[in-house]
């Protein structure tokens, strides 16, 4: 809340007003007969459109499906690495696999966005090892390609000056422990 | 006392209403019919698409850890709790079927309704999961708007049970708010897109810093190139900044839409390939845009000329 410009709060808190106010101007215009399919769908229209400018203009995600949209917003300093989840196992079969962030949602990304918190904090991060290593071996239904150990790095990618991309990986975990 | 309020209140009354005359004159302008039956077409046929590639990942949702849910804003108020085992994959043969039927134009406003309502649900539940991404939203919204309006009453197959107008000669028209829905609700997005880029970060977003970063982020293969080239990072930054804040242009000058329409579709192409973001479920009602008369007007010329051109021909 505090990035976003005191006459973009100003004009959301206007249009949320608006919003609530709508349904009772739509009670006058029943009132002087005008046609119900009308007022319904020109009172509609106006609410959803004051309540996505309210969500867009105050950036907010949760209130899904009337959204801001900050996707790829924030400002990032050239020289900021970007942490990415690795994921590496060795099935019961004993081959080693990697576990591409896309294989447990559609997005790679969201996997590594609900992880990495939980990853990042040593207490919570066996907790995390495990539950994760439990839904793969639950969306495999075959023994043989069932995870026998699990291991998680974080890959820092950041790029140079030059245009380089320079990788650095930190092993993070290892389920069971020991099983590096 | 009664004497000063009663003449502002009349005047401020007509204020209000002129307002909801010209909100509703723009709003229910009259467009062709067969519009709404190209919307229907869209709609449908990308809730099919979704269907076939994505509705899988709900129906894994089924067997992922309750720990990874973390309900929206919306399914917090409504109490809805992680999909129940068993329901995604029962629910979809019905959404298959009502999408088909919807394409078609055959109960159209139920098809729209229920599968906006089961589409929502199902895109609500993958966003509890995980996160809130921003190209989805606008399909569930389109099948909504088909349960009010006539969606089957164009472009649609003859049922026995339907009666249609006789035709008059002239092309059928309807309150046009279907349409424009989509155009304006496109519109917003894109500029609300510019906006949070300029309210986060302001006009050092046009650096192309960010652009490197999230490549490097997405890891394609040809984002880690353009990632390389910090002008072009900078150049295409720019570009989709002033695309973005300047889309709604389009709604006041339609004319702007043969540059802004093929440019939101090369965009998305580009993001696809570049930062593997798609947007698969709403650059297709992009086509909103496109007046459906002039086009109706040449398939009818060109079906017209081959009926001719046949027996001709046969002769």
């Amino acid at each position: 809340m505090d990035l976003i410009p005191p006459p973009a709060i100003a004009l959301a808190g206007l249009a949320f007003g608006a919003a609530l106010a709508t349904p009772v101007a739509a009670i006058g215009r029943l009132r002087r007969r005008e046609r119900p399919s009308r007022v319904a769908v020109s009172t509609g229209l106006f609410v959803f459109f004051a309540l996505q400018l309210t969500a867009g203009l105050l950036l907010l995600d949760t209130t899904w499906p009337l959204t801001g949209y900050p996707m790829y917003a924030m400002h990032v300093p050239r020289e900021a690495a970007v942490e990415v989840l690795l994921l590496e196992g060795t099935t019961r079969a004993g081959q080693r696999i990697d576990i591409p962030g896309g294989s447990l949602f559609a997005d790679p990304l969201d996997l590594q966005a609900r992880l990495l918190p939980a990853l990042n904090d040593p207490t919570e991060r066996p907790a995390a090892a495990e539950r994760l290593f439990r839904d793969y071996n639950r969306a495999h239904a075959d023994p043989a390609t069932q995870l026998a150990s699990l291991r998680g790095a974080i890959e820092h990618r950041s790029i140079t000056a030059d245009g380089q991309v320079v990788r650095v990986v930190e092993p993070v975990f290892a389920y069971p422990a020991g099983t590096e | 006392m009664t004497a000063s309020v009663s003449p502002a209140a009349p005047a401020r009354s007509g204020l209000l209403a002129r307002w909801w005359i010209t909100w509703d004159r723009w709003w229910l302008a009259p467009l062709p019919l067969a519009s709404l039956g190209v919307l229907r077409i869209l709609a449908f046929g990308t809730l099919l698409w979704y269907l076939a590639s994505e509705y899988a990942w709900l129906i894994r949702l089924e067997t992922v850890d309750r720990w990874f849910y973390r309900p929206i804003l919306i399914f917090q108020l409504l109490g809805v709790g992680p999909i129940p085992a068993g329901l995604a994959t029962g629910l979809r043969p019905l959404l298959v079927a009502c999408a088909i039927l919807g394409l078609l134009g055959i109960l159209a406003r139920c098809c729209g309704a229920l599968c906006g309502l089961a589409y929502l649900y199902a895109i609500g539940q993958v966003y509890s999961f995980t996160n809130v991404h921003h190209g989805d939203g606008l399909l569930g919204l389109v099948l909504l708007v088909l349960a009010f309006c006539p969606a089957g009453a164009a472009l649609a197959m003859p049922v026995p049970w339907h009666r249609r107008p006789a035709n008059q000669g002239s092309e059928p028209l309807y309150p046009g708010w279907p349409i424009r829905f989509v155009r304006v609700q496109i519109a917003l997005v894109y500029f609300l897109a510019g906006y949070a880029k300029l309210a986060l970060a302001g006009p050092v977003w046009l650096d192309g810093a960010s652009l490197q970063h999230y490549l490097i982020l997405r890891g394609q293969p040809v984002g880690y190139w353009l990632a390389a080239q910090p002008l072009l990072c900078a150049g295409l930054s720019a570009l989709t900044f002033a695309w973005e804040l300047s889309f709604p242009v389009v709604v006041l000058w339609p004319r702007l839409r043969w540059v802004y329409v093929p440019a939101a579709v090369v965009f998305h192409l580009v993001s696809q390939y570049v930062l593997g973001v798609g947007f698969m479920y709403f650059w297709p009602f992009l086509l909103a845009y496109v007046d459906v008369d002039p086009l109706l007007a040449w398939c009818r010329t060109a079906v017209r000329r081959l009926v001719k051109w046949r027996p001709a021909s046969v002769s």
